[in-house]
């Protein structure tokens, strides 16, 4: 880290606020403590991504597949999110921060490395009963958004990670300590294995 | 509230000072079990401004109707008491919810005894 470098962490809404999660997905009461510790150990300011899914469909909604997701609606709406999100890392870019984006691997709207498929669901909502959506390579529909966003802005995409808090096999341990790993990496040395295999 | 899992179902709306440089006091809430919702800094465009607070204010809303306890953070003599506290009442009105009830932040708290006032916000009769 440079000395005296100012660095800021976007995190997904869920990190600081595990009541925004889809039933069962909840891992703590409230605030996911290990990464808020982690980002604070490294000289991290903190910023909070909106939770489009939240906003679309409310604290109560069936789980969903990235494939649900998938849109022109819910596209169109995390295109109204993303905005704000630009305009933040501009100021804080245009104060001298770093910024990173901690996204939620696994989720279909979140993650930045994997995101939850699941081809076959639809319609009555007991398709989950058979089993979770599988995690493949690919980025959540919303971060897909955020980075056309950008792209399209000619802002730069931050260094980015997800922590795959949603995977049912999620090492806590491991997770974190290749969480750390990314936060205390310089600029441009640590950016996330790309997963555009994924990407539609 | 639907209880399958570890969420706390209390959430609190937060200055994003609190995630700037009073990150031991967030550290609190988290220790509390509450889960932060962050309101938009000031500095932000009025456009960009009024889209965040609309969103977290509609958030608000569903929490409340799904049965999650809400409160906000406030901080006394910030405008806006730090979060947007107008604009927030007022998207809440459109939608028929009452202002939340609020606990006032000092900016010159200690964690100790900010953990001392959330806690008895959240509990204000503990059994002994």
């Amino acid at each position: 880290m440079t000395p005296g470098a100012r660095r800021v962490a976007f995190v997904a809404h869920c990190f600081l606020n595990q009541n925004a999660k889809v039933a069962e997905f909840a891992r703590c009461p409230g605030v996911v403590l290990p990464v808020v510790s982690a980002l604070r150990e490294s000289g991290y300011e903190l910023a909070q991504l909106p939770c489009p899914e939240m906003a679309y469909l409310g604290v109560g909604r069936w789980w969903q597949s990235r494939e649900m997701y998938d849109t022109p609606g819910y596209r169109e709406h995390c295109r109204t999110l993303a905005a704000p999100v630009l305009a933040q890392v501009r100021a804080y870019r245009a104060e001298g921060y770093e910024v990173v984006l901690v996204g939620l691997d696994g989720s279909p709207s979140s993650g930045v490395r994997l995101t939850g498929s699941r081809q076959d669901w639809g319609g009555r909502p007991e398709g989950a009963a058979r089993g979770g959506s599988n995690r493949i390579p690919g980025r959540g529909i919303w971060i897909q958004e955020l980075m056309r966003l950008f792209d399209e802005a000619g802002e730069p995409w931050p260094r980015a990670t997800g922590i795959a808090m949603d995977d049912k096999d999620f090492d806590p341990v491991a997770g974190m300590a290749e969480f750390a790993g990314f936060l205390d990496s310089e600029p441009g040395a640590g950016a996330a294995p790309d997963a555009r295999a994924g990407d539609s | 509230m639907i209880r399958q899992d570890e969420r706390g179902g209390v959430v609190a709306v937060v200055p994003q000072r609190l995630l700037a440089d009073r990150l031991d006091l967030l550290e609190v809430v988290g220790d509390l079990d509450v889960g932060v919702t962050v309101a938009p800094a000031p500095g932000l465009p009025p456009d960009v401004r009024s889209l965040l607070l609309a969103v977290l204010a509609r958030d608000v809303v569903d929490y409340v109707g799904h049965g999650y306890r809400v409160l906000g953070l406030v901080e006394r003599d910030a405008p806006g008491r730090g979060v947007g506290w107008e604009e927030l009442v007022a998207e809440w009105a459109r939608w028929g919810l009452a202002p939340i009830p609020t606990v006032t932040l000092d900016p010159r708290v200690t964690a100790e005894d900010f953990r001392a006032t959330l806690a008895s916000w959240l509990d204000p009769d503990p059994v002994a």
